[in-house]
């Protein structure tokens, strides 16, 4: 007979190991259920149970597949999740070894996010008075995201082409899979004990699932109780993620976000250029006003002109000189001619002159004695002559006739 | 009146003010000297603000450090 073989339990553990680990359904296998026993193990790996109204499985999620996992589970969540089932030697037991999980359909999701969203609501988290202004000026932008891919990027790029000067600090944060909305929430809370003005939060679009984390509450909180302005940037057009309702402004992109919170200086740029261009023009053309008139008032004084001025007024000057002294002379010359000409006949006229040529005139003691008519016979008379004086006596007296006395008269002036 | 004490904003608004000012070709020459010199030094220093110095690109260690983050120009 046979003898029915003895094994040790780690042989039929192996053995039933090795069984299942054939099973082509088992290896790649899809399961629905709610997820229950939620525990996250300080290595990372993830243990929760899937479990319907009747049975239940145990799972295990690893470090390097909870990383990839878009939605953080916990209890309660109806999942789908996909992986493979096989048997954990050590305790006899077989688990579901999850590779990907999901949210049981979308709705799943939108029911929970409806049901934070209006908790949230109610504590005043969206309310519009609590939302803060974003500074007009700033210097420093915090950005929580991914160190790599585009978000970080786009937002340099936008804000170093409106304002180069910014200083850009970014904490890095996962931005989705488990445990990243934590990451998030303790980044916002770092860079907001920075001297940051303004912090940029979010990451690129994807599905519901990609952008989970910022629909989450540790997210919302941080927000909330964060000092400095938080621009939300999550990447989607259509629907608002809690995230965003809770920032104090909500930016579509990321370089939406960065346009935001950085005013572009290039606008200032160029009014700055045209300004100063402004001065130097009109500055210019002042000094060349200036010189204009400068030059217009000294050209009235201008000594090369002065000197032709001069010269000819002296020409005139000369001229008239000449003008002048010609017509004195001409002056002089006539008082001259003029001058001889009555000498002479004042000479003529010196009776001495008369007695020279041997004339002689009769004097009445002072007085001369022109005409005969006036003398009486034995008068005494003085005769003077051009040498001497003598006294003579009245003999004889006889008159012309009238018209032989005129002509005598005539004779004797003429000759005087 | 310091410069530095300035925001950008009130810097332009005093070179704008400025610039007007010798618009209005009001001013002597003197006065236009005086304010062209004063208007370039502002604009000079309001150039400066607006970002000739390149801003930090910073990311935060764990350790809480700050390490300064490479910026490849040429992808931007």
């Amino acid at each position: 007979m046979i003898e029915t073989p003895t094994f040790s339990v780690s042989e039929v553990n192996a053995y039933v190991k090795g069984v299942l680990d054939q099973d082509i359904l088992l290896r790649n296998l899809r399961i629905r259920g709610e997820v229950s026993n939620y525990k996250r193990h300080s290595s990372g790996h993830i243990y929760f149970s899937l479990k319907d109204a009747t049975a239940r499985i145990s799972c295990v999620l690893f470090r390097q597949n909870a990383y990839g996992l878009q939605t953080p589970l916990h209890n309660g969540l109806s999942v789908v999740a996909e992986g493979r089932a096989a048997l954990y030697e050590r305790d006899g037991q077989y688990q579901f070894y999850v590779e990907r999980v999901q949210p049981d359909g979308v709705g799943a999701l939108y029911a929970l996010l409806e049901k934070t969203k209006q908790r949230l609501r109610a504590l005043g988290y969206f309310d519009p008075e609590i939302k803060k202004p974003l500074p007009a000026d700033p210097k420093t932008i915090g950005v929580v995201t991914s160190p790599t891919g585009a978000v970080i990027r786009d937002i340099v790029h936008v804000a170093r082409r409106r304002n180069p000067s910014v200083n850009i600090l970014l904490c890095p944060a996962r931005v989705q899979g488990e445990g990243a909305a934590e990451e998030i929430a303790a980044a916002l809370d770092r860079l907001s004990r920075e001297n940051v003005d303004v912090i940029l939060c979010g990451r690129g679009g994807g599905s519901l699932e990609d952008l989970w984390a910022f629909n989450e509450e540790a997210v919302a909180r941080a927000i909330h109780r964060c000092p400095v302005p938080v621009i939300s940037c999550v990447g989607h057009e259509t629907d608002y993620t809690i995230a965003d309702l809770t920032a104090d402004v909500r930016a579509a992109t990321p370089s939406q976000a960065a346009e935001l919170a950085v005013p572009d200086v290039s606008g200032r740029r160029l009014l700055l250029d045209e300004l100063t261009q402004r001065l130097e023009l009109r500055c210019r053309r002042k000094l060349e006003t200036e010189e204009r008139r400068l030059q217009e008032l000294t050209g009235r004084i201008d000594p090369q002109r002065g000197l032709r001025d001069l010269m000819e007024e002296s020409e005139n000057v000369g001229d008239l000189n000449r003008r002048l002294e010609s017509a004195a002379r001409r002056i002089a010359l006539a008082s001259k001619e003029r001058y001889e000409g009555l000498w002479l006949r004042l000479r003529a006229l010196d009776p001495e002159a008369a007695l020279k040529r041997g004339y002689a005139y009769a004097k009445r003691g002072d007085a001369f004695v022109s005409a005969a008519k006036d003398l009486h016979v034995g008068e005494p008379l003085a005769l003077r002559f051009c040498d001497g004086e003598a006294g003579v006596r009245v003999e004889t007296l006889t008159l012309n006739d009238e018209v032989q006395r005129s002509d005598e008269d005539e004779r004797e002036k003429a000759d005087i | 009146m310091s410069a530095k004490k300035q925001t950008f904003e009130e810097g332009m608004a005093e070179l704008e003010a400025l610039v007007r000012s010798i618009e209005d070709g009001e001013m002597g020459l003197e006065e236009t000297v005086a304010a062209y010199e004063r208007g370039m030094k502002l604009a000079k220093s309001l150039e400066k603000l607006l970002g000739q110095s390149r801003g930090k690109l910073e990311k935060l260690l764990e350790s809480g450090r700050r390490e300064a983050m490479e910026e490849a120009d040429a992808d931007f």
